[in-house]
């Protein structure tokens, strides 16, 4: 996807189903945008810039990229 | 409202194998220790092939006969086409069971005098007024508390959070690591003592599949792929195929996910008065993927080495010394390992089995030297030659 690389212009969706909670997108996640909590994946904050490191290394395709069209920068 | 914070000497982020291990050795070196895992359940969700060396296991903990589910006395080797190795080794290993392992660790922390609390999530690090490391922010059973420790141990694992929050980049790139999807088959047809690796471009790009049996008729069947290797296709679609053709029946008992993350040869293990262990500390064998070994031996000696700044006043450096005193060379030489291995052919995986077949057949042997072993196949084939030269002579 050839778009700019900006904090808040993308969100990241979890596919819980999916998520097998192992953190590999954890891990990759420039921004620390992701969370691997007690019981679950969670996006913390909205600084994601869409670089989709953590699409392309999960395992189950449990993530999907969205544009962000609430923050100022949508 | 946020308690009035705990001190602790020795704060161990993480109860896996290598943060338990951690811990157990820090309590044992008199430190106050606590031990703080994330989930509710310590081995759960597990994201592990479990097989471990024989030698890893017992180096650092005296090892229960309720630990393992297999003991493994052959491996077999298949690459494309059915060209295929077999290499008949009575003491390979274990395939551990590690939801009963790691609880086990874990216990062992507690029974040498470390606290330990589960559903404790560490969200944050604590400096004080002069910018030293001096606790965590956690969030326990939903509260907010803050911990302090004059020694913090980060053993949470492939995520490596607490790293990143210390300003040590053990951030990886997605070609960094391998993308893996394991099932737990029962009801299939194995050979109980064999673990089973399958090598090749379409059976799983820049990784392997592997059968790991649990025992008669049970394994962990799992793939790892490299996946700037295959853009398009999943872990789990190069596994799902393979079972349908390896398998005339079976069942799915458990699916689980996991990144397996590669040797980071650079990365520091200690900063100050933090040190990071077992996967969080990217102390992985690169070409196989295994960790298990390095997190005990991580753990024991940072664990020891926690104790000894606490009493002593001593440096991190010990522990990165004296773990990579053990452990430097061989990870090097398996990183280098895995570069080579990602630019070999399905040709090139054809030549080297058949080689390796010849060179162990049918009688058994004690011990692998994996150095000469590489060695031997390299020089064998002049193309592995070009590729490995600089990397390996």
């Amino acid at each position: 996807m050839a778009t700019k690389q900006t904090k808040g212009r993308f969100a990241i969706d979890i596919t819980y189903s999916l998520c097998g909670n192992c953190g590999a997108c954890v891990a990759v996640c420039p921004e620390s945008v992701l969370h691997l909590g007690p019981v679950m994946l969670t996006s913390e904050n909205d600084d994601c810039t869409g670089c989709q490191r953590c699409i392309i290394i999960c395992p189950s395709d449990a993530l999907k990229l969205r544009k962000n069209t609430d923050g100022e920068n949508g | 409202m946020v308690k009035m914070a705990e001190s602790y000497d020795v704060i161990v982020v993480g109860a896996g194998p290598a943060g338990s291990t951690a811990a157990r050795f820090a309590a044992m070196g008199e430190a106050k220790t606590i031990l703080l895992e994330k989930h509710p359940v310590i081995g759960y969700p597990l994201c592990c092939a479990e097989a471990i060396s024989i030698t890893g296991l017992n180096r650092v903990v005296e090892s229960d006969s309720k630990w393992i589910a297999a003991k493994i006395e052959k491996v077999k080797l298949f690459g494309p086409n059915g060209v295929k190795a077999q290499i008949i080794h009575p003491d390979a290993g274990y395939v551990l069971e590690r939801k009963i392992f790691d609880r086990d660790l874990a216990e062992l922390a507690a029974q040498a005098g470390a606290e330990v609390k589960v559903n404790a999530d560490v969200r944050d690090l604590i400096y004080d007024k002069q910018g030293k490391l001096a606790g965590v922010r956690v969030e326990i059973n939903g509260k907010q508390a803050e911990i302090l420790g004059q020694v913090i141990i980060a053993a949470d694992g492939v995520e490596s959070e607490v790293a990143v929050k210390a300003g040590i980049n053990s951030l990886l790139k997605p070609e960094q690591m391998h993308s893996a999807y394991q099932y737990l088959l029962a009801d299939i047809d194995i050979e109980p003592e064999a673990l089973e690796f399958y090598f090749g471009a379409k059976i799983a790009p820049g990784g392997y599949i592997w059968v790991f049996p649990k025992r008669d008729n049970l394994a962990n069947v799992g793939i790892g792929i490299c996946p700037s290797k295959s853009p398009r296709k999943k872990a789990i679609g190069y596994l799902d195929e393979f079972i349908a053709t390896r398998f005339k029946r079976y069942a799915i008992l458990e699916r689980m996910t996991g990144g397996v993350p590669s040797y980071m040869a650079e990365l520091p293990l200690y900063k100050d008065n933090l040190l990071l262990v077992g996967d969080a500390a990217r102390l992985i064998d690169s070409l196989t993927g295994a960790g298990i070994a390095n997190a005990l031996l991580s753990g024991k000696i940072a664990g020891q080495t926690a104790a000894a700044m606490v009493a002593d006043g001593i440096t991190g450096q010990r522990y990165e010394k004296e773990f990579n005193q053990i452990k430097q060379k061989e990870l090097k030489f398996y990183y280098t390992c895995r570069e080579i291995f990602l630019k070999l052919t399905d040709v090139d995986f054809m030549s080297i089995l058949k080689f390796t077949d010849d060179m162990f057949g049918e009688k058994g042997v004690t011990a692998i030297n994996p150095f000469a072993v590489v060695k031997k196949i390299i020089l064998a084939h002049p193309r592995l030659l070009k590729i490995g030269r600089h990397l390996l002579f």
